[in-house]
């Protein structure tokens, strides 16, 4: 008979946990619309990484395809242990000069303290065999960012996270010339760029009764400073009074079908807006965001 | 399968209750409101019917009254206390429906639940019970105390185990 209770303790226990697990909040709370990773979306159509084979014909400065400009001194990279590295290496390189790129890298122009303005980023990484290089100490690479505008020095700006992707501002210069801008930087993700700062921000929250925002891309695009700026908790961001923003969203389904919503404001103070994501085609979406 | 039907049948002939009354709390955890019951327990061989009226006031995020009847069946004894399960349907009124973001939120409802509940042999009984709606997918749980009808001659409470307890009028 104990056996039996045994039993009859369980099942009943297991079926409090089974219902209590389908439990529902539809009554008081909206059923919002739940979305995939972006990530495969983005990665289809992201900047492809550029290959170059570094060998005793190599030319300085290597030009990419979208016009930056890289000069090496094989000399001045080693192997992790400190070892010379020899004819033929390899160089890869990706450019992100649009907004649209960057966003596809998922590469936008947050820091740690706000955002900033981006004339090009940059990611450039050598390889001998399959082994990553790295600089020697004190020895940098040469980089010249294309812009036919540039009429003022930048900073330069690494990486300093990856997930969310975070820049960082350091004490290098990307010093304007007729090409653009040119710097001495380190390997790996670099950008130039200047800090945007502005004194009067309002806060502006999001809210949806029909989306599940958590699970929606969301973006600010600062016109004044051509900035791209992730809105990384999918709630709130502050914005520059006075300064016309674009708030986008997007959003993908299980059968691949693409959402958005788009809205252009300029800010006065501390609001909210209300997102209701509509579908969109891959076409229509990439237009907008070419127009940015 | 003959020995088990007299299993169950011994375990279960270990139950003989009382009429009872009572009431208590009902909170329904999805929809964060509490209100206030009141239930009757009806013996019917070893298995209880028990009539209950639920109210959930004006206050809560949801509020509504429940009127409907439930079974229960004895399937576990200790000490002075049981456990059964319940099955429970029900009128329901929801009084605040317009207030619902669901789409078919209606007044007129029909609702089934089932659950589990443990509950004292004596003649104040306290109880508690887990509830799931089956309709709006939702978990209830009851808490309150009985008393039994049979203990009011003035015998006050009961103690030890049910199959101990000599009530008067049993």
């Amino acid at each position: 008979m104990k056996t039996l209770q045994k039993i009859q303790t369980i099942v009943a226990a297991i079926i409090v946990v089974i219902s209590f697990q389908n439990c529902s909040k539809d009554r008081i709370e909206t059923e919002t619309t739940s979305y995939e990773s972006m990530n495969e979306y983005f990665d289809s159509k992201k900047q492809e990484e550029q290959e170059y084979i570094i060998d005793t014909l190599g030319e300085c400065p290597l030009t990419g395809k979208l016009g930056t400009r890289i000069c090496i001194n094989k000399s001045d990279l080693q192997f992790t242990n400190g070892d010379s590295i020899y004819y033929p290496y390899t160089l890869k390189l990706v450019e992100l000069y649009s907004i649209k790129d960057m966003i596809y890298y998922q590469a936008t122009n947050n820091t740690s303290d706000g955002y900033y303005t981006s004339k090009g980023e940059v990611r450039i990484r050598t390889f001998k065999n399959d082994t990553e290089l790295q600089l020697r100490q004190n020895k940098a690479i040469e980089v010249e960012i294309k812009d036919s505008l540039a009429n003022q020095d930048m900073s330069v700006y690494y990486q300093q996270a990856t997930d969310p992707f975070t820049w960082s501002k350091s004490t290098d210069i990307y010093s304007a010339t007729e090409y653009g801008y040119l710097g001495l930087v380190s390997l790996g993700w670099n950008a130039a760029g200047k800090q945007a700062s502005y004194t009067n921000q309002a806060i502006v929250s999001f809210t949806s009764e029909t989306d599940n925002l958590e699970t929606v891309e969301m973006y600010m695009y600062v016109s004044s400073a051509q900035s791209i700026v992730r809105i990384n908790n999918h709630k709130q961001i502050e914005t520059p009074i006075g300064e016309q923003v674009t708030f986008i969203c997007m959003a993908i389904d299980k059968q691949n079908q693409l959402y958005s919503y788009t809205t252009n404001k300029t800010i006065t103070g501390d609001t909210t807006i209300v997102v209701t994501l509509t579908k969109i085609s891959d076409n229509d979406l990439t237009q907008i965001l070419d127009n940015l | 399968m003959k020995y088990l039907f007299i299993c169950i049948g011994v375990l279960l002939a270990q139950y003989s209750y009382s009429q009872s009354i009572g009431g208590g709390l009902a909170g329904n955890i999805q929809t964060e409101s509490l209100g206030i019951e009141l239930r009757a327990v009806v013996p019917i061989s070893f298995i209880s019917i028990t009539p209950q009226i639920a109210y959930y006031p004006f206050f809560n995020k949801v509020s509504e009254v429940y009127a409907g009847i439930g079974l229960q069946v004895p399937f576990l004894s200790f000490r002075s206390s049981h456990l059964y399960a319940l099955g429970h349907v029900s009128y329901d009124a929801w009084l605040n429906y317009t207030e619902s973001p669901m789409k078919d939120a209606k007044l007129h409802n029909i609702a089934g639940e089932v659950g589990l509940g443990i509950v004292s042999d004596r003649c104040l009984n306290p109880f508690a019970e887990y509830r799931y709606n089956l309709i709006f997918r939702e978990a209830n749980i009851r808490i309150g105390i009985l008393i039994d009808l049979s203990c009011n001659s003035g015998a006050g409470y009961h103690s030890g185990s049910r199959s101990s307890v000599k009530c008067p009028g049993k």
